[in-house]
């Protein structure tokens, strides 16, 4: 899933910006990708697209307050479609 | 579903909602419109609606998101920033999606221009209307606007700001000033939004969908607030203690309980009407 992800990051932010290699479960999306808002949000309906709507991105994401959202690292989100998938 | 093409341009558009299971717990299920977020000009987009009041109006009802064109994720062309066409552009997103019946709109600042158009030029399609600091399009507001536009750009060429964005800025820092840049000084914005048709206090005398304003108790342009609340029929001013013109960032829950309560009122009204025809007009 992480390669999957990885992917996935890469074609939202841009491979100029970030390379896939430098992404693994430790990096936050905000502090170390620098991701944009609504980008994260393309990420999501990207997501939906692959695993399904279960997964519910937009529900989840209300569920945190914004300090949690800017401080997201990937392996949270792994966690969330793990989770959401069983 | 995110990129649609609509009158020629690829838009990004984010649709949520409760499915096919609308919570138990509704009691107007069935009932209430699907409503469309409009953000804000130039350094917005659609994410401060997703990220504060969206989701939680997903909860009852269908809900659509899209960036304005020239915005977020949604091609920036060098022309057509007309009202006119945002009013046009937010029409073919509803036909792009399906949505060909009527629908609310919730609209921050800009969003709220093109929101008051829409609702003058398609009362068909506009059931009613949240504005958050809605900036009506008087007489004169295309040169306020432009000139403010512009103030912001020059001030990039401030001292340092150019080798600090050269430097390794923020990314996101550097995608806001390039947005402001090409909308600014490279399409044609500024004369589109100078030549728009403007909105007359008079003609929204002729409004007959119920409306609801949510301004800050320190906007800077409270003042319209008040022109609103005298010219359009029925609408309900709401002014918000301690935020500015960045009400929704300053207190999204209250900007999110008022809608919510709003939505539930329009709702309800339609629930009744149906229950007993001619209810309605009675309360």
């Amino acid at each position: 899933m992480l390669a999957d992800l990885r992917t996935m990051i890469a074609d939202v932010i841009g491979d100029e910006y970030v390379s896939e290699t430098d992404i693994d479960l430790d990096t936050a999306f905000y502090a170390d990708l620098e991701i944009e808002s609504i980008e994260f949000i393309a990420l999501g309906e990207a997501l939906q697209a692959r695993y399904g709507d279960h997964i519910d991105f937009p529900a989840w994401i209300a569920t945190m307050e914004v300090d949690d959202i800017i401080a997201m690292r990937v392996g949270q989100l792994v966690d969330h479609i793990t989770g959401s998938a069983a | 579903m995110a990129d649609l093409e609509v009158r020629g341009l690829r838009f990004n558009v984010v649709q949520m909602g409760p499915g096919d299971t609308p919570p138990a717990d509704d009691p107007y299920a069935g009932y209430r419109l699907p409503v469309v977020f409009l953000h804000g000009l130039i350094m917005d987009n659609l994410s401060s609606f997703f990220y504060t009041i969206a989701p939680a109006v997903a909860r009852t009802t269908d809900v659509v998101l899209y960036d304005l064109r020239g915005h977020g994720r949604t091609e920036r062309p060098r022309e057509g920033y007309r009202i006119e066409d945002g009013v046009d552009d937010l029409i073919g997103v509803l036909d792009a999606v399906g949505i060909t019946g009527p629908v609310h709109l919730v609209a921050n600042s800009f969003g709220g221009t093109i929101a008051l158009a829409a609702a003058l030029q398609r009362p068909d399609r506009i059931a009613g209307m949240v504005l958050v600091e809605a900036h009506p399009a008087f007489d004169g507001w295309g040169d306020e606007m432009i000139e403010d536009l512009q103030d912001l750009v020059e001030g990039f060429d401030g001292p340092g700001i150019r080798d600090y964005l050269a430097a390794g800025a923020p990314r996101s820092l550097r995608t806001m000033v390039r947005t402001c840049e090409e909308l600014v000084t490279v399409s044609s914005l500024g004369d589109d939004l100078r030549s728009s048709t403007p909105t007359r206090p008079e003609d929204l005398a002729t409004l007959s969908c119920p409306s609801l304003l949510l301004y800050g108790e320190s906007s800077d342009i409270l003042d319209r607030a008040f022109v609103l609340e005298d010219s359009i029929p029925g609408t309900v001013l709401e002014v918000v203690d301690d935020c500015s013109h960045a009400l929704l960032m300053e207190n999204p829950h209250e900007v999110e309980r008022l809608t919510l309560d709003w939505l539930d009122h329009q709702a309800g009204n339609a629930w009744r009407t149906a229950a007993v025809p001619g209810q309605q007009a009675a309360r």
